[in-house]
């Protein structure tokens, strides 16, 4: 199975700004978002892409609809599958917030020092 | 003719109203003096919405320094008087302000853009959990969830005040309420058009009779109502308003005449007040408590 990894904070660097570290303010979420779209759109032969949160600080609620729920609405058709990986308790936190506003729900997985996620309609 | 309105000896977010009172009953170009020399304390709330009072006057107002030399360095301290000195015509002699205060944990900010919104929340994290675990004694996650709580408050202004703002984040221990423990209060003012407006301009929205800045203000902090059509929209302070609750902590926002606040048992304060004295954009306050073990 082809997996496509991309690291969060990486995108954030290169999408928006070196300085950056946390995943805060709307048009930061979008940014990043578009960015990981090309990213996928690069790998489509990618069957489930990895979203790597473990080198962000914070992310605020505009960022998880931004990037999180936003991504998972736009693919709902499955292609690709998304794994969220490297979450903090906060950054759980703050996606389940949205994913409810949206109707959705999350089951997550603790996997030693991370947690990862995967989203669920 | 100036009119001179004294600000009390304690400023905070009650205490305001008493400067709104006589402010509300004057023209926006009348010449007016805030006249602070008797003040002796002043919360981050009433140094940011100060400033905001400032930007809603046509004809530039003045401002009398605190005779008391603390209470200046304080404000200096607080980063007050660099943003002050831009707004008011300043009367009286300003301290340098070059120590930093072990209280202030971020000083005056001016929150102008989303660039701002990164700036504050790098500034204050590294503080914030030194100031949050070890003098409020509340576990390392909330760190995380303070520093969301920041972003969205500011990102407030930003998105919805059409005009810039200011934020503050102090710490203090209270002399008479709650037993003398320690407080984090965060404070973010702006002059802009307010919570009413705002959803006001949203296109096709219903609206009863009673409509008002009280229903605007339940809207929004309440339910998350948004101006925007994105149902992904309007999570901020509803989000905000969950992670205060868990830490006991009281959340306020006054916006046009009315006043909404998340009031817990340690506090007296009504949850909502309308009639207020009228004042532009909104102003909200954080107060997180030290944590006790019952």
């Amino acid at each position: 199975m082809m997996k496509n990894h991309i690291d969060v904070s990486t995108v954030l660097r290169r999408a928006v700004s070196e300085s950056y570290s946390n995943l805060v303010t709307r048009p930061t979420g979008v940014a990043v978002r578009v960015y990981i779209e090309a990213q996928i759109q690069a790998a489509s032969d990618c069957v489930v892409t990895v979203i790597d949160f473990s080198s962000v600080g914070m992310m605020d609620f505009s960022c998880a609809d931004e990037i999180v729920a936003k991504l998972v609405m736009q693919h709902e058709n499955g292609n690709p599958s998304f794994v969220f990986s490297g979450l903090s308790e906060s950054h759980i936190e703050a996606i389940d917030v949205v994913l409810e506003r949206h109707g959705m729900s999350l089951v997550s997985q603790e996997s030693d020092s991370n947690s990862y996620i995967a989203v669920t309609h | 003719m100036t009119n001179v309105i004294t600000v009390p000896p304690s400023l905070d977010d009650a205490t305001f109203e008493q400067i709104l009172e006589p402010l509300s009953r004057l023209q926006p170009d009348d010449k007016v003096l805030i006249d602070a020399r008797h003040a002796r304390w002043a919360s981050p709330y009433g140094l940011t919405a100060l400033l905001a009072l400032a930007q809603t006057r046509l004809e530039r107002p003045s401002l009398a320094v605190p005779e008391l030399e603390e209470t200046a360095l304080y404000w200096a301290r607080a980063g007050f008087f660099k943003y002050a000195s831009d707004l008011y015509d300043v009367v009286g002699t300003v301290p340098r302000g070059r120590q930093n205060d072990p209280g202030v944990l971020l000083e005056v900010t001016p929150v102008n853009a989303s660039e701002d919104v990164h700036t504050v929340v790098d500034k204050v994290q590294q503080r914030a959990q030194q100031i949050l675990v070890t003098e409020l004694k509340l576990d390392k996650t909330a760190t995380m969830r303070f520093t969301m709580a920041l972003s969205e408050t500011c990102q407030n202004i930003v998105e919805h005040a059409e005009s810039g703002g200011w934020v503050a984040v102090n710490s203090y221990r209270w002399q008479k309420r709650l037993g003398g423990r320690r407080v984090l209060v965060i404070a973010v003012c702006d002059a802009g058009v307010g919570f009413r407006k705002s959803l006001e301009s949203a296109t096709g929205r219903p609206r009863s009779d009673r409509w008002d800045d009280g229903m605007a203000l339940e809207a929004a902090v309440m339910r998350g109502v948004s101006r925007f059509r994105d149902t992904g929209r309007g999570q901020g302070l509803a989000g905000v308003r969950r992670f205060i609750g868990k830490w006991d902590g009281k959340f306020s926002v006054r916006s046009g005449t009315a006043r909404l606040a998340i009031v817990p048992t340690w506090d007296e304060d009504v949850p909502l007040q309308k009639d207020l004295p009228a004042f532009p954009g909104s102003q909200v306050q954080i107060t997180i408590p030290e944590r006790v073990d019952r």
